[in-house]
């Protein structure tokens, strides 16, 4: 027998799915967020983040989105994913702002 | 304290003593003999009656039809309800369990706690996610798991199983264990 546990906490969870999809959107981690739900034992989740301009059509970045969180995320978390959604929020410009 | 000793402690201890019964049913019978008698004692003396005189008060009880049929009826009820009272085992939701000295007797409640300890930690769940459910002789155990964690039906079987042989309890439980296809998100 093995004593003690090791669990993730939801939050963690949270963090690690909206860090990879913020990955593929090409906007700070920190500024997606991320919902859980329970798909029949199995977890539904919800990303919502903006998205980056110039990566290609939003669709497509946001499709990229879903799949990393698909195939990444049970791979770093051991949680099984039913579903993903991404949501996109808002349009990131990311072209450099001149400081004068 | 010898084996037929602690069959019989274990015994008592598991089911219902029928004593309450007993002297309520006693009391209700008595206490119209009792009337009865005084009555009759006071015919005897040719005292004034407290009601009326005893072939009266059996007129007066089974005097019209409705009376009749009303003092049948409560007797019928009255009789079935100690006849459930005599016949039912009367069993108190209790086991034994083995110990080479002394008489353990547990509550199923107790036993229950410990299946729900065993499953849960097996499936690296909080002890709040396991619910189990003791009877005579089979004991329910539900599991709500982690949303994305998979709790393995099989482990969760083999602790409880294991469980209830290092306890031994008499009579023995075999159980059953379920686990829930909605889970419960993080923590």
């Amino acid at each position: 027998m093995t004593a003690g546990r090791v669990t993730l906490s939801t939050r963690a969870i949270e963090r690690t799915f909206g860090a990879l999809a913020a990955e593929e959107l090409g906007v700070p981690a920190s500024s997606s967020s991320v919902d859980l739900h329970d798909e029949r034992g199995s977890l539904a989740v919800s990303v919502s983040a903006p998205v980056a301009l110039g990566r290609g059509t939003v669709l497509e970045a946001a499709q990229a989105a879903r799949q990393r969180v698909l195939t990444d995320g049970p791979a770093l978390t051991g949680a099984a994913i039913a579903n993903a959604r991404i949501r996109v929020r808002s349009l990131h410009d990311v072209e450099p702002r001149r400081v004068r | 304290m010898n084996e037929r000793m602690r069959s019989r402690y274990g015994r008592r201890m598991r089911h219902r003593s029928r004593s309450v019964a007993v002297s309520i049913a006693l009391w209700i019978a008595a206490l119209p003999l009792v009337y009865l008698a005084i009555e009759s004692v006071l015919e005897l003396l040719g005292a004034a009656p407290l009601w009326q005189e005893p072939l009266q008060v059996i007129e007066t009880v089974t005097g019209t039809q409705a009376l009749r049929f009303g003092v049948a009826a409560a007797a019928v009820v009255i009789g079935l309800v100690l006849l459930v009272l005599a016949f039912a085992p009367g069993r108190l939701g209790r086991h034994e369990l083995a110990d080479e000295r002394m008489l353990v007797v547990v509550d199923d409640d107790v036993l229950a706690g410990a299946l729900s300890r065993a499953a849960a930690s097996t499936a690296g769940l909080q002890r709040d996610r396991a619910s189990t459910s003791v009877g005579r002789r089979r004991a329910d155990v539900s599991l709500r798991p982690t949303s994305g964690f998979a709790v393995s039906k099989d482990d969760v079987d083999r602790a409880t199983e294991r469980e209830l042989e290092r306890l031994a309890v008499s009579p023995s439980i075999r159980a059953r264990s379920r686990v829930e296809s909605a889970g419960v998100v993080g923590r």
